[in-house]
């Protein structure tokens, strides 16, 4: 065997080529870097939606006590008056803000909303009678919605 | 025309892998570095977004229970059960009415002085015991005078001639 055969014999490629680790290393790190970038784009998500679920659950409890202080006041106004057609009653029932009354043969009903952000309200109602007082309605609506409207299901007629 | 990298011995190749592998580690090892941190701070958020969510619903379950109870205690008793709790200040002067408890908080609202990360800081005012009471809960981290994490306000009034439906 001659020096020039020897030579090509040694020179045979080793087990992993050059050029193979880089290319290796790019695929890896691109597979990591995708990977990173989603689980933080989902945790990041998941944050926002946290902090705007914990805001809204404290404007909702926030407009909550707000309502509960007009229904406060409005109890302590109508219960220093027996009669609900008093004009003084409702001189005063007409100096609260928002507030809506009706006069029932046996009470009053005042409605009245509370907003919890620039979206929603608590809609308020309540009756009056001589045995004190009943809500009748305490739930959350839509600002600018029209409360009344039907929804459009099929009711089995 | 003879490539350079066929006249290369097998030393030769074997020093140009080596050579390869050195920087791609150094590579990998910058790209790793970034990526981790990437990973810690989406581990972070979760992490945050997770005690966010633990205290909101905390705070809601002791806000409905305030509403249909108005008392302090009983709020408590229902959500963390009973002899879990100390009621820290209990002030009844000129007619008026006023309590706080601060508890240690761990999972779920579970009740343990051990290893607490959160603390829930509650103030009931109010004028008068069955009247409108106004119930404050305050989370803060478990250092002593923690910055509040989150907040919420809510009330209950409860008359005795009124019905709550």
């Amino acid at each position: 065997m001659d020096v020039k055969e020897k030579v090509r014999k040694n020179s045979r490629p080793a087990g992993i080529g050059t050029g193979y680790l880089s290319l290796m290393m790019i695929f890896v790190t691109l597979c990591l870097t995708a990977l990173a970038a989603l689980s933080f784009s989902a945790a990041e998500n998941g944050r926002r939606f946290s902090v705007r679920s914990a805001d809204y659950t404290a404007e909702y409890y926030a407009a909550d006590l707000e309502a509960k202080r007009t229904l406060a006041e409005l109890d302590t106004i109508v219960s220093g008056y027996s009669d609900y057609m008093d004009f003084m009653l409702l001189a005063e029932l007409d100096e609260l803000d928002g507030a809506e009354y009706v006069t029932l043969p046996d009470g009053l009903e005042v409605s009245w909303k509370t907003p919890i952000n620039d979206r929603q309200n608590i809609s308020c109602k309540v009756k009056f009678s001589a045995d004190g007082f009943e809500i009748s309605d305490w739930r959350t609506v839509s600002a600018g919605e029209i409360e009344e409207a039907p929804l459009g299901v099929w009711l089995g007629e | 025309m003879k490539s350079p990298m066929k006249s290369v011995s097998a030393g030769g190749k074997l020093n140009l892998f080596f050579m390869e592998m050195i920087i791609v580690l150094f590579f990998f090892s910058i790209a790793s570095a970034v990526i981790l941190n990437a990973f810690a701070a989406s581990d972070r958020l979760s992490r945050e977004s997770g005690r966010l969510e633990r205290m909101s619903f905390c705070a809601q379950s002791a806000a409905e229970i305030f509403s249909e109870t108005g008392s302090l205690p009983q709020t408590l008793e229902k959500l963390f059960g009973s002899n879990s709790y100390e009621i820290l200040n209990i002030d009844l002067e000129g007619g008026g009415y006023a309590s706080e408890a601060k508890l240690p908080l761990t999972e779920e609202c579970a009740y343990s002085p051990e290893n607490a990360e959160l603390y829930m800081l509650v103030s009931v005012d109010s004028e008068e015991p069955g009247g409108l009471s106004e119930m404050h809960i305050i989370f803060t981290d478990g250092s002593d005078g923690g910055e509040p994490l989150y907040e919420i306000r809510s009330g209950a009034y409860l008359p005795k001639k009124g019905t709550v439906s």
